[in-house]
């Protein structure tokens, strides 16, 4: 399947790093785009539908300049109530998730070295819904079994 | 008279025809022998050349002064005994005779009468007398009657037992001024009587005989002779020593009290229930920066609810502002329902405990942090050594480099996400616990 993909972070290296784990996956094909803070991924996200793409996933990073995740994450939700965001993060369980998951954001991919999993866990938001991917990235000891 | 009498006509119990006698009745009997005697001889010898029957008004009298209107029955044995015997005699029986029998009646009747009233009215008077010199000998409270130069006229057994004296002669020795504790002070005591009439409740230290000193309240009035001088004083003593001494010992008690909340480290405020304060103890004093005089009726502002523990905003003179803890007892002040409100100050405890608050949240948010930013390069990092190690172009010591990178890499992820679910805190404070 062809999805696309909207990374909002402040950091380059994720952005390309996303990127090449993604062309690695054969089964699918991907468009990224990526915004460097909230500001941005909010305008991207705009600008995207109004042009008619429709986006699958925005992954969203919490803590960035100009504009962080939480209030990024509201005013795409304003907008846009079926956005399917997840918060890209390694600021788990903090206020700010907290605010984000409030303002609409339907789960969390956490930052993590492996990129395999991370990888897995995006696929199975993809494939299989929210429920699915919001399972597994709370449940981080299944990593192993998911993997297979 | 007891020798005669026994030796002529008593037997052993005092009797005479199974009569009980004494004296008096004695004598009666003997005067009416002696008329009965003197009749017969008068009229049977003499043939009654003189007024003989004068005699018989001595048993007459003697029966009327004793015995009162049983006189009449001596006057009438008499009677008949004069009329009998002239009767007999070589006399004509007249009516003088029959006349004096009524005038002996006559006189035995009045002379036992008046002698019967007097002696009711003695009676009376003695009766009277002797409940009077009960009350005073039986008296509780010393009663005492005193002479104007100090001796004493009289007292009662109370009196005695006051002074600790073993007896009223060792007391009635003892003159009245050396019984005050200072004997100056009876000049100013016998000087108030004098000037007022009368002293009541006069509050005077005396000395008993073992020389420790008893507080009396003395009621007296003044004594005076028929050309209205003063003679002397007389009046009751009131033992007031044990209402003193409680009186001193509640005194004491109270001081005890009041210095104990005095002296309290916590401040003690004590408010009507009108809300009103009644009393603040020096430390509120000092926790409200103002005196005791100036919150005394003033209202406390707080609202006081017995049993609980609150924490109280505390606004000093000038505006600083502090923490106290109040907890609230229901009390009596002065007779009526009152609160009694302990505020201890915790502001220095408050500020610490904010202080410490605020090392956790500073410490949790370094924490949290310091954390977060290692975790994004090394999510970092293992991606793209990740990449590597995947790719076919490496031979096996690179591949070992890139994967002891990789362990590595994992390690400090681990380390820093156990570090953000507290792990390490909680083994910190086992082994300080274990110390």
């Amino acid at each position: 399947m062809r999805y696309t993909i909207l990374i909002v972070d402040d950091e380059e290296a994720i952005h390309r790093l996303l990127t090449r784990f993604l062309e690695r996956v054969t089964r699918h094909t991907f468009t990224v785009h990526s915004a460097e803070n909230g500001k941005k991924g909010v305008e991207m996200y705009g600008k995207l539908a109004s042009e008619g793409h429709k986006l699958d996933l925005v992954l969203m990073d919490l803590r960035m300049p100009v504009m962080d995740g939480a209030e990024a994450t509201r005013r795409i939700i304003e907008n846009y109530p079926k956005a399917n965001i997840y918060l890209f993060t390694a600021y788990a369980r903090t206020d700010i998730e907290s605010d984000a998951l409030k303002a609409g954001a339907k789960g969390t991919v956490s930052k993590y070295s492996d990129w395999n999993w991370t990888m897995g866990t995006i696929i199975d938001i993809l494939e299989g819904g929210m429920e699915v991917g919001r399972q597994r990235s709370e449940n981080r000891s299944q990593k192993t079994e998911i993997r297979k | 008279m007891e020798k005669v009498r026994k030796r002529l006509v008593m037997t052993k119990e005092g009797k005479v025809f199974g009569l009980k006698v004494d004296d008096k009745l004695f004598a009666l009997y003997c005067t009416i022998v002696a008329c009965v005697l003197l009749t017969i001889f008068a009229e049977f010898v003499l043939h009654a050349q003189f007024v003989f029957t004068h005699f018989f008004y001595i048993p007459i009298l003697l029966a009327g002064m004793w015995y009162y209107r049983k006189a009449v029955y001596v006057a009438w044995v008499l009677g008949v005994v004069h009329i009998l015997v002239t009767h007999f005699s070589p006399l004509t029986l007249s009516t003088d005779v029959f006349g004096r029998v009524v005038i002996f009646s006559v006189v035995a009747y009045v002379i036992g009468y008046v002698s019967e009233m007097r002696a009711q009215n003695e009676e009376a008077l003695r009766a009277q007398d002797e409940s009077y010199r009960t009350f005073f000998r039986t008296s509780r409270d010393p009663i005492f009657v005193t002479s104007k130069d100090g001796r004493w006229v009289d007292f009662n057994d109370a009196a005695v037992e006051l002074f600790g004296y073993e007896s009223r002669d060792e007391l009635q020795e003892v003159r009245i001024p050396d019984l005050y504790e200072n004997p100056e002070e009876r000049k100013r005591h016998t000087y108030f009587i004098e000037q007022q009439g009368f002293t009541k409740d006069f509050a005077v230290n005396l000395r008993k005989k073992d020389g420790s000193i008893v507080n009396t309240l003395i009621t007296s009035v003044v004594r005076k002779d028929e050309n209205g001088t003063v003679i002397g004083y007389q009046g009751t003593i009131r033992d007031d020593t044990e209402r003193k001494r409680a009186e001193e010992e509640l005194e004491k008690n109270r001081m005890n009290y009041l210095t104990l909340i005095e002296n309290s480290a916590d401040s003690i405020v004590v408010t009507g229930r009108d809300g009103a304060i009644r009393f603040v103890n020096p430390v509120a004093e000092a926790i409200f920066g103002r005196t005791s005089e100036e919150l005394k009726g003033e209202l406390f502002g707080f609202s006081v609810m017995s049993g609980q523990s609150t924490e109280i905003d505390i606004i000093r003179r000038g505006g600083e502002t502090g923490t106290g803890e109040m907890r609230v007892t229901e009390t009596e002040w002065e007779g009526e329902p009152a609160y009694l409100a302990s505020i201890r100050d915790i502001t220095d405890r408050k500020r610490a405990e904010e202080e410490v608050k605020e090392a956790y949240r500073l410490r949790e948010y370094f924490l949290k942090e310091t954390s977060h930013r290692i975790i994004t390069p090394a999510t970092i990092i293992g991606g793209y050594s990740q990449l590597l190690f995947e790719s076919s172009n490496l031979d096996e010591d690179q591949k070992e480099s890139i994967q002891i990178i990789r362990e590595r890499n994992d390690e400090v992820q681990k380390l820093v996400s156990d570090a953000l679910a507290g792990k390490y805190l909680e083994e910190g404070e086992e082994e300080g616990g274990n110390e």
